[in-house]
């Protein structure tokens, strides 16, 4: 049999108690492309960290090109030829494609300066056998989205001897034609031998271009072996590990929605980007879909007043003139942001105080906090909302996500919102977690709550959303009620190609 | 909602400790600390520990005690403020200058503080000027006022009420110490049990996340540059108070010694940290030493190679202690 280029063998991470991966089989072979499918949180990037060195197994190794090897540094991997495109640009807009690159790497003249003919001369050759048409001179920052990604697979294969590359999500703010034409660079690749694993949500590319599949759920592998023996309904049914009914609970009878609550009209986000209209109902969970950096947060952000826009907002048919964050909040209208971590979590304060965050004093006090005020309040995050946590008082940072995201949520409850919009709500949570997550959100939407859910699921749009409004460069493109919810009618729309897109630089 | 740990079933939880037991354990270590130098010292030289020299310690713990406060709320919200000694000098020299009854000359003094504070504020709040300069800015703007007021030589004599205030005691306890203890305590309730402290350290700790949650973060930043304003001026009204001299240069190298004391009372230039307790702690730790080396007769360059000491051996200790 083939040897593998680059394997897992019985690999095993755990974070403190949590156990991210365990026993992972996982084989690349030369000239194959894998694709490595799994839920947001199964343990897919864990992996891919632990076979380029970034993080150290607990137990288990890696083996590559038949031996057994303990990466202490990610850079070891990758003088080995372990490349990773991963899903964060890591270019610099400010340098030329050229010296992007070879950042790090630049061919030296006799003086040690950088030999700029010999940096532009490499690139273009770069390039050129990867089938790039850009010009190396070209500075990083004018490009389009789908550009800065071929500079970065680029980056990642600058040197020949390149053995494996790990692209993980390349095609999340491609459109199709460019999609396209990253398949036709994957293909070239595989001829020239290099092993990938290809990390993506959308089952329609791993059919279209990979030979293997790996799925993963809860950090263990469910199954792996050729493409062939796969169907999407098997590969989904792999990953999520149930049926989408038991995930999602039933959605709210057709006409049951009640009063507009949120009315947006002609809302712009930034000069030169098309205005969005929109309205969400009493009873109804409203989704936005459509491709990262289509402007979803964008949008939601504005109508929250977190960034400056122009346009109407209503909320319950008054008009909103002064909008910021803590004027929503005292009308009813909260948010819960993409990022946990950037702007949604205090990371070393305690669990109570990131939870009484929006209302110090809440039902005490409207200024003052009596002594263990908080903590009594957050007892009952616990018996409430189920959040495993041994005290409030342990700083947040020490729970998983899932419990993380349901202090966030029970933040929000707090001020008995009338409407909530959320951001991706269920983003770095275990599926169990995610399925409580959603029968919260529609217990809320049947006791009369307003919700707005921007995700990037499309199975999450599709199974908990009443209505939903697709959004493609910037705009409102389509909106989808009932039976007309579905995956297809969904990317249909948000990843058709427009004359826009190209060039888009904003992203979520 | 039941829990989702399916995946790590009874798992011994890692041992982390509570945020405020990790905080205590950091004034614990502070005090202990405190305590080593006063013994050794005591073991040293029968000097030290007197009533006189304890109450000494005291007072002129004082004006830096004031002073460390304010510099505490700024660094809280990632700020810094560097004008703080400035201010001392020029509210001390404005304020003496054109009044002398003593409780006019305190709210004046204030008043001026509050002021200066608010410039500082606004422009790091409202003019996206960094700290740093907007502070060092103000500082220089400071100098020149005062210089141009005093032409040079400051005169004026301080009233008798005005002296009491820093070197009286009552029942033998000096006042000065007294005042600053009201302060802080003062400081200490709004920050531990105030909607307002609460906000204060969320925008310092995510500024990003406290906006989301509703703070007027703007505001807030603003407010911590007043109070900075405030406790600098009240630490120049005692500092002359108990030199007997108003200078030009009153205060001089408080804006750094104030930085020093509050990251070593436990505040964090990357914000969201910092306690009353802690940063009092740390100012009556460097008092402390300047009277040691005086008391040992050291030659007086010491207490510099100490204070520099003292920084690292605080900043690494905090650095092991919270990357958890």
């Amino acid at each position: 049999m083939v040897q593998p280029v680059l394997a897992a063998r019985s690999l095993s991470k755990n974070f403190g108690p949590n156990e991210v991966l365990q026993g992972i089989e996982f084989e690349i072979f030369s000239g194959r492309a894998v694709a490595l499918c799994g839920e947001n949180g199964a343990g897919k990037s864990t992996l891919i960290k632990l076979l380029t060195g970034l993080y150290a197994p607990s137990a288990g190794h890696v083996e590559f090109m038949g031996e057994k090897v303990v990466w202490s540094d990610p850079r070891q991997s990758l003088a080995a030829g372990i490349a990773v495109v991963h899903q964060e640009f890591s270019v610099l807009g400010a340098l030329t494609v050229a010296e992007n690159i070879f950042l790090g790497d630049e061919p030296l003249t006799r003086f040690g300066l950088i030999d700029r003919r010999r940096l532009t001369c490499n690139a273009r050759v770069r390039l050129d056998n990867l089938g790039i048409t850009l010009s190396p001179d070209a500075l990083v920052e004018t490009l389009s989205v789908a550009d800065k990604q071929m500079v970065e697979i680029a980056k990642a294969l600058r040197s020949e001897d390149e053995k494996v590359l790990i692209l993980d999500e390349p095609t999340a703010v491609l459109s199709q034609n460019e999609t396209t034409h990253l398949f036709r660079i994957i293909a070239g690749l595989r001829e020239q031998g290099i092993g990938l694993i290809y990390v993506s949500h959308r089952l329609d590319e791993i059919f279209e271009i990979c030979t293997d599949i790996t799925v993963i759920k809860d950090g263990v592998v469910t199954t792996s072996g050729p493409i062939g023996g796969y169907t999407h309904d098997s590969v989904v049914s792999a990953m999520v590990g149930r049926e989408m009914g038991e995930l999602f609970p039933p959605k709210a009878a057709v006409g049951a929605a009640g009063t507009v609550v949120l009315k947006v009209e002609d809302l712009v986000v930034a000069p030169g980007v098309p205005s969005a209209s929109l309205s969400v109902r009493e009873g109804e969970i409203v989704g936005l879909a459509g491709l990262v950096g289509s402007g979803r947060t964008e949008l939601a952000r504005a109508i929250y007043g977190a960034d400056p826009s122009s346009g109407t907002v209503t909320l319950f048919g008054e008009p909103m003139p002064w909008r910021s964050p803590s004027g929503c909040i005292d009308a009813g209208m909260l948010m819960l942001t993409e990022s946990r971590k950037d702007d949604g979590l205090f990371m070393e304060t305690s669990v109570a105080r990131n939870f009484t965050a929006t209302t110090p004093g809440h039902g005490a006090h409207p200024a003052a906090v009596p002594p263990g005020h908080e903590e009594r309040r957050a007892v009952l995050l616990k018996e409430r909302m189920g959040v495993a946590v041994d005290h409030v008082g342990l700083p947040i940072s020490a729970l998983s996500g899932g419990n993380q995201q349901k202090v966030l949520i029970a933040r929000l409850l707090e001020n008995r919102p009338k409407l909530l919009i959320l951001d991706e709500p269920t983003r770095g949570v275990d599926m169990g977690a995610k399925a409580e997550i959603y029968r919260t959100l529609r217990h809320l939407a049947a006791e009369g709550m307003a919700l707005l859910v921007i995700s990037s699921e499309l199975i999450e749009v599709v199974g908990l959303c009443d209505r939903v409004y697709v959004m493609r460069d910037g705009e409102i493109a389509t909106e989808l009620t009932g039976e007309t919810i579905t995956e297809e009618r969904i990317m249909t729309v948000a990843a058709a190609e427009t004359a826009t897109h190209r060039g888009g630089t904003h992203h979520a | 909602m039941t829990v989702s740990t399916a995946a790590a079933p009874q798992k011994t939880p890692r041992n982390r400790s509570t945020v405020r037991a990790m905080q205590n354990r950091e004034r614990i270590l502070l005090a202990g600390f405190l305590a080593a130098i006063w013994a050794i010292t005591t073991a040293l030289s029968p000097r030290f520990l007197t009533p006189a020299n304890l109450s000494d310690i005291l007072v002129q713990t004082a004006p830096l005690g004031f002073v460390v406060l304010g510099q505490m709320v700024v660094i809280i919200v990632r700020g810094l403020d560097l004008s703080v000694a400035s201010i001392m000098a020029t509210v001390a020299v404005l304020s003496t200058g054109l009044i002398d009854n003593t409780a006019v000359i305190f709210v004046l003094g204030l008043m001026l503080g509050a002021l200066i504070g608010t410039v500082n504020g606004g422009l790091v709040a409202y003019r996206r000027v960094t700290p740093f300069l907007a502070t060092l800015a103000t500082m220089i703007v400071l100098q020149g006022i005062r210089f141009a007021y005093t032409k040079g030589a400051p005169g004026g004599t301080l009233p008798e009420a005005f002296r009491w205030l820093a070197t009286g005691d009552i029942f033998g306890i000096p006042v000065a110490p007294i005042a600053l203890a009201v302060v802080a305590f003062a400081l200490h309730w709004v920050l531990e049990r105030t909607v307002y402290g609460r906000r204060l350290k969320l925008v310092g700790t995510n500024p990003d996340a406290a906006r989301m949650t509703g703070a007027p973060v703007r505001l807030i930043v603003l407010s911590a540059y007043v109070i900075s304003g405030l406790t600098a001026a009240l630490g120049g009204l005692f500092l002359v108070g108990y030199v007997g001299i108003v200078d030009n240069w009153t205060g001089r190298g408080y804006e750094l010694d104030s930085i020093a004391a509050a990251v070593i009372g436990g505040a964090a230039l990357s914000g969201g940290k910092g306690s009353v307790p802690g940063v009092l702690l740390a100012a009556l730790i460097l008092v402390s030493l300047f009277n040691i080396v005086v008391i040992l007769g050291l030659p007086i360059e010491w207490q510099f190679v100490i204070k520099g000491t003292l920084i690292i051996l605080a900043a690494t200790v905090y650095m092991k202690r919270r990357r958890v």
